[in-house]
């Protein structure tokens, strides 16, 4: 008893020090976590900015974050160029677990006037340098890529040439082998020919030599001189061993021509199965190359176009990997596609039930807002921020309330992600600027024109007008979109409850997505039609005289004399002159059996 | 390992509760084939911890023994969680639970998941009945024979489990 209480004693220590164990790994897994969102945050700002930023400690559960301070160091250091103070928010346990960062709440403090420190000034100014010097080398290692980028997407022609050689030097050794196959059948023709018009002279003269024998056994027997013709028979017998080497001699011959007959049918076989197989697969893998816009598509229909080009990329890219698969059946390794099949296989079948509420990748439900700039401060609500409207079914909506002296400036913004182009530069974006402003829209430039009135009670009349939108860059894409002429956007003020809304609408997507689709059926034919010809160019020079030599040596091999026939013929010669030879010595010799009889009687 | 088999095979021959010997097997044993990325994998692995009357020799080598061979359980197991989670009568319900933090961490949409669950109070009987009858079987009337076979004999001849049996008998002395 007493020992079975000591064994209990001791596991109950093993499960004091397994618990330590978890509560000491937790701890240090949340402060790992704050660390890492602390310093992903801060990361993020100083890449988006360019800038150093302040980020203090995290604070976070499952369901919630605070954060006491984050601030980005202005142009100069001499300002911050904002400081958001005391952000808290409330995050939906629900939707983090199913991969969806849904902030439920959320207080923003954004100090857009607060200045940098004096004792942190140089220090600043010093990253900032290093910073600016950073980014301009890695614009500069970019430009670069950019450039060989469109260097190897500018000429469609190109990449056929290159996908082609590529090709034609994987099926190089068939080619070889059916050029060796048919050197060896000439080589072996021209042998069979001067073996045959050897061998026709030698049986010709045995011909000859067989019709003189006969002219002297009839001879013979018409001076009936039996002695002769037995000579003349020995002499048939000795003709024998040469008629049987000429036998031998010609069935060679003779199946050496039915096998380069057979020969050259199965080559000519050989070589238009090969060619029908490089003509069906390049056109596969040409089509494959409609995937040169493949890395700039996303991004720039993000930028221009919004979900629907996505879309249609999207079915692009599918068709684009389907025949990426069959090319790489035709020569490169399956393993890719045995560890995607692996990686997939999990026990039973996961079913899914309608969701409630929508899970998109970020959204912020609702919060509320102070910015204060040297100008203004707005205060007011923000609802629905999201990566996707479509998916929450809502607008985004940026109710802000500005305030200084005697006027008021209202910002109310209505938009969903099918009208709303990209991120609008928030350092170019002045709201109390009379002058025409740039909005850096990712890689266009649009000028716009901002127009307002404000009333002396406070009423504002707000109208924005686009003139004009300018792409920079080159190659293909760019080339797509700039051959855009015109498109409208159109952005209006109503008035609602006194409160302005500002709606905006477009044709830019429905513009560039038929454009785009124009341009990729135009290059796949142009590619198709390209591959044709290559294809045609390197049969005209390789298959024809492949061809040619098998005809040429077919014509010849089929011409030749046949040695069979003639065997036959002077087979028949030999057996008939034999006997006949025979023959008339039978008669001699019973003409002179009965000459004897007759003369003893 | 070794250390674990021969622990194991004296918790089954000494006096140790052939009930809670049985449990622990079939405890460990279902654990085993029970798919481990969801909350009430995670729950019963805590119970097993902390709150259950354990023998855990007999846990660990079943649970071992039963992971390294296939999941036997699963295809009847895929089976029930089809024709459960399929079944329209239960779909309001499967709704309510899948929009549900708990629900989704329980992973139950999973077919194997909610099979396995189905499966798992019926499946602990009958593997603790078996377990049962196999250490009463043994105990009674295999214990000597084995221990008089010669492989037995020679299996503890080896040195390092014979080092082991000893220290083992010290540890029990002590």
């Amino acid at each position: 008893m007493k020992e079975k209480n000591k064994r209990k004693a001791d596991l109950g220590w093993l499960k004091i020090v397994f618990l330590i164990v978890i509560v000491t790994s937790g701890i240090f897994a949340y402060g790992k976590v704050a660390g890492l969102i602390r310093s992903g945050i801060k990361a993020a700002l100083e890449s988006s900015f360019n800038a150093p930023a302040e980020v203090s400690a995290v604070k976070w559960t499952p369901m919630s974050i605070s954060i006491g301070r984050i601030a980005v160091v202005g142009e100069n250091a001499e300002k911050y160029l904002f400081v958001l103070k005391k952000l808290r928010a409330e995050i939906s346990f629900n939707h983090l677990i199913r991969k969806s960062l849904t902030v439920k709440d959320i207080n923003l403090d954004l100090d857009m006037t607060e200045k940098v420190p004096e004792a942190s000034k140089q220090a600043y100014r010093e990253i900032l340098a290093k910073m600016q010097a950073e980014k301009e080398e890695i614009e500069r290692k970019k430009e670069g890529e950019k450039q060989i980028s469109e260097q190897k997407q500018a000429d469609v022609k190109e990449e056929i040439k290159r996908l082609f050689s590529e090709y034609i030097s994987k099926k190089q050794a068939e080619i070889d082998d059916f050029r060796k196959s048919s050197e060896g059948i000439a080589a072996r023709s021209v042998e069979i020919k001067n073996e045959s018009e050897t061998l026709i002279p030698k049986m010709d003269k045995a011909k000859e030599d067989l019709i003189t024998l006969e002219q002297n056994i009839e001879k013979a027997y018409k001076e009936k001189d039996a002695k002769k013709i037995t000579e003349k028979l020995k002499e048939i017998d000795a003709q024998k061993k040469t008629l049987d080497a000429l036998k031998k001699e010609s069935e060679t011959i003779v199946k050496k021509i039915s096998e380069v007959k057979k020969e050259i049918v199965s080559t000519k076989e050989g070589i238009s199965a090969y060619v029908k197989n490089i003509k069906d697969n390049y056109k596969e893998i040409i089509l494959a190359d409609i995937g040169f816009l493949k890395d700039q598509i996303p991004s720039l229909a993000n930028i221009y176009a919004g979900k629907d080009l996505l879309y249609q990329y999207g079915k692009l890219k599918s068709l684009y990997e389907k025949v990426m698969i069959i090319k790489a059946k035709l020569g490169k390794d399956e393993e890719d596609e045995k560890e995607v099949k692996k990686k997939k296989k999990k026990a039973g079948r996961d079913l899914v039930f309608p969701l409630r509420s929508p899970m998109p990748k970020f959204w912020l439900m609702k919060g509320r807002a102070e910015i204060r700039t040297e100008e203004l401060v707005f205060r007011g609500d923000l609802k629905n921020i999201t990566s996707s409207n479509k998916e929450i079914n809502a607008l985004t909506e940026i109710l802000l309330h500005g305030q200084k002296n005697t006027y008021e400036v209202d910002v109310n913004t209505y938009f969903n992600d099918e009208n709303f182009y990209g991120d609008i530069s928030a350092k170019n974006f002045t709201i109390n600027g009379m002058d025409l402003s740039v909005v850096i829209l990712g890689k266009a430039s649009v000028n716009y024109k901002l127009e307002y009135k404000i009333a002396p009670e406070g009423a504002i009349d707000l109208k924005a007008d686009i003139f004009s939108a300018e792409y920079e860059g080159t190659g293909p894409l760019f080339q797509l979109i700039s051959n855009i002429k015109e498109f409208y956007l159109n952005a209006s003020g109503e008035e609602k409850e006194g409160k302005w809304i500002i709606n905006a609408k477009s044709d830019l997507d429905a513009k560039v997505r038929e454009n785009l689709a124009k341009e990729l059926a135009e290059k796949k034919k142009e590619a198709v039609s390209y591959a044709e010809k290559m294809f045609d160019e390197w049969y005209e020079k390789n298959i024809p005289a492949q061809y040619d030599i098998l005809g040429k040596n077919s014509d010849m091999i089929s011409g030749l004399a046949d040695p069979a026939e003639r065997k036959k013929a002077l087979d028949k010669l030999y057996s008939d002159l034999k006997t006949k030879a025979n023959g008339y010595l039978d008669e001699l010799k019973k003409g002179a059996i009965n000459e004897g009889i007759k003369k003893l009687f | 390992m070794l250390k674990l088999i021969v622990k194991f095979l004296k918790v089954i021959n000494s006096n140790a509760a052939i009930g809670t010997v049985a449990y622990s097997m079939a405890l460990g044993a279902l654990m085993a084939q029970y798919p481990s990325a969801n909350i009430q994998w995670i729950g019963l692995l805590v119970l097993v911890l902390f709150i259950f009357k354990m023998n855990f020799q007999a846990f660990l080598l079943s649970f071992i023994v039963f992971g390294l061979i296939p999941a036997f359980l699963h295809p009847a197991a895929n089976a029930i969680g089809n024709v459960l989670l399929a079944n329209p009568a239960y779909k309001d319900m499967w709704t309510e639970l899948y929009n549900s933090p708990f629900g989704y961490l329980t992973g139950f949409y999973n077919t194997v998941i909610l099979g396995m669950t189905a499966l798992f109070i019926p499946a602990f009987l009958i593997l603790f009945i078996l377990f049962l009858l196999f250490v009463k079987v043994y105990r009674e009337k295999l214990r000597d024979k084995v221990a008089q076979s010669k492989p037995y004999k020679v299996f503890v001849k080896i040195p390092l489990i014979s080092k082991m049996l000893a220290l083992a008998s010290k540890l029990h002395m002590d």
